[in-house]
């Protein structure tokens, strides 16, 4: 287990670094996972002396880790509703009546796809924009936006949550807390940290078809994730008994100039993708 | 002007000629500091010196004793000869006419 972790431990360095560090303790019979471990937090902690790790931690960490971390919660507690309908009370009529087949294909399958691979996309994009932004650091921002994913819906709720009508789904913590922690474990974190640890830099036209596939998507789900920010974050104290005047109370949130902050929800998932066609662009032209 | 750590490494680099690798410095460094080395202080340090063009780093052969990994080699360059011993005269300078008392925790001129 102890040189699986050090092994683990140890890829998140360069072959020349791993060479040189794995070699010296090997020599001096020092223990491994210590040296491993000192190499690469001072590293990440000189790599905090310059500009890019903070920029990266305002512009990305911070506003991207908490988009997407409720947008997340939203949409997996919109899966564990469907799952469910589908599998809690499972019937062959599902497929054997043409009607139902249609429902569990436009209701079930289609929707949870686009969702799945929304959030795939977009992590995956915000991972890789962190390690060209902040490639010193990207370890610890890295860390830091798991953080932000995984705490930045605590204490609060979602209108699909609070429904009276939903109650019998989300009285089982399965359905209320295991799977959206796993959604956003797996649709969110672990393409997340593909991108920050991948090697290969894409080039120009594979990043323009990403932007365009980030924009087409954002584009398709605009209304879904705008609205996560109305009906997807609750604060539990908040919530008042009577669903019907929690509605109301959600539905006045915001007004006036507040009214525009729900649309800078989904335009905060292009910025990642632009800052990546940016860069790819800005390389083509040094190389031509 | 060198840091203290710097000038250290520049040292036990030049001590060490030929044989000078990580583990071999860090060594060095541990047995005049009579005090711990770690990686992560000597691998940074090593990096800011050679962005600096103080000294130059390459990767040695393999070797049995380290599990078949190679060394990283170091080298002084001119610059960091020429800095280090700026940064020895001045120390040197600085410390003219004054005696260290350990055991009172002044100087005596």
């Amino acid at each position: 287990m102890k040189s699986w972790i050090t092994n683990w431990v140890a890829s998140c360095l360069s072959h020349a670094d791993r060479e040189a560090v794995l070699g010296d303790a090997a020599e001096r019979g020092t223990p491994v996972l210590r040296d491993v471990l000192s190499v690469l937090l001072w590293r990440e902690a000189r790599g905090w002396t310059t500009a890019p790790p903070w920029i990266a931690l305002l512009t990305l960490v911070l506003p991207l880790g908490f988009v997407l971390s409720l947008v997340a919660r939203a949409w997996a507690a919109g899966f564990a509703g469907m799952f469910w309908i589908y599998f809690n009370n499972w019937t062959w009529v599902y497929l054997t009546n043409p009607g139902a087949r249609y429902d569990v294909l436009f209701d079930f399958v289609a929707p949870t796809s686009l969702h799945i691979f929304c959030l795939v996309l977009w992590s995956w994009t915000v991972g890789c924009a962190l390690r060209v932004l902040s490639r010193r650091a990207v370890g610890s921002n890295a860390a830091l936006l798991t953080g932000v994913v995984l705490v930045a819906t605590l204490g609060t709720t979602t209108m699909g949550m609070l429904n009276p009508g939903n109650a019998v789904v989300f009285s089982s913590a399965v359905y209320r807390v295991g799977i959206p922690l796993i959604a956003r474990i797996a649709f969110v974190l672990v393409p997340m940290w593909c991108g920050a640890v991948s090697e290969n830099s894409a080039g120009w036209w594979w990043t323009a078809g990403r932007t365009a596939a980030t924009a087409t998507l954002i584009g398709v789900t605009f209304g879904q994730v705008a609205g996560v920010l109305v009906s997807g974050w609750i604060p539990t104290n908040a919530v008042q008994s009577h669903f019907g005047s929690t509605m109301f109370r959600l539905a006045t949130r915001f007004q006036g100039w507040w009214a525009v902050l729900p649309l800078l929800f989904p335009l905060a998932l292009a910025w990642p993708s632009a800052y990546l066609l940016i860069q790819a662009r800005r390389h083509r032209l040094d190389l031509a | 002007m060198l840091g203290e750590y710097e000038y250290l490494l520049l040292s036990a680099t030049a001590r060490l000629g030929g044989d000078a690798y990580g583990a071999a410095i860090r060594e060095d460094i541990e047995r005049v500091t009579g005090g711990p080395c770690s990686a992560g202080a000597l691998y940074t340090t090593l990096d800011r010196l050679e962005q600096k063009g103080l000294i130059e780093t390459w990767m040695g052969d393999p070797t049995a004793q380290r599990g078949g990994r190679s060394k990283r080699m170091v080298r002084v360059t001119a610059k960091g000869a020429r800095e280090a011993a700026a940064f020895y005269r001045t120390i040197t300078e600085a410390s003219k006419g004054i005696v260290w008392k350990p055991s009172t925790g002044r100087a005596r001129s």
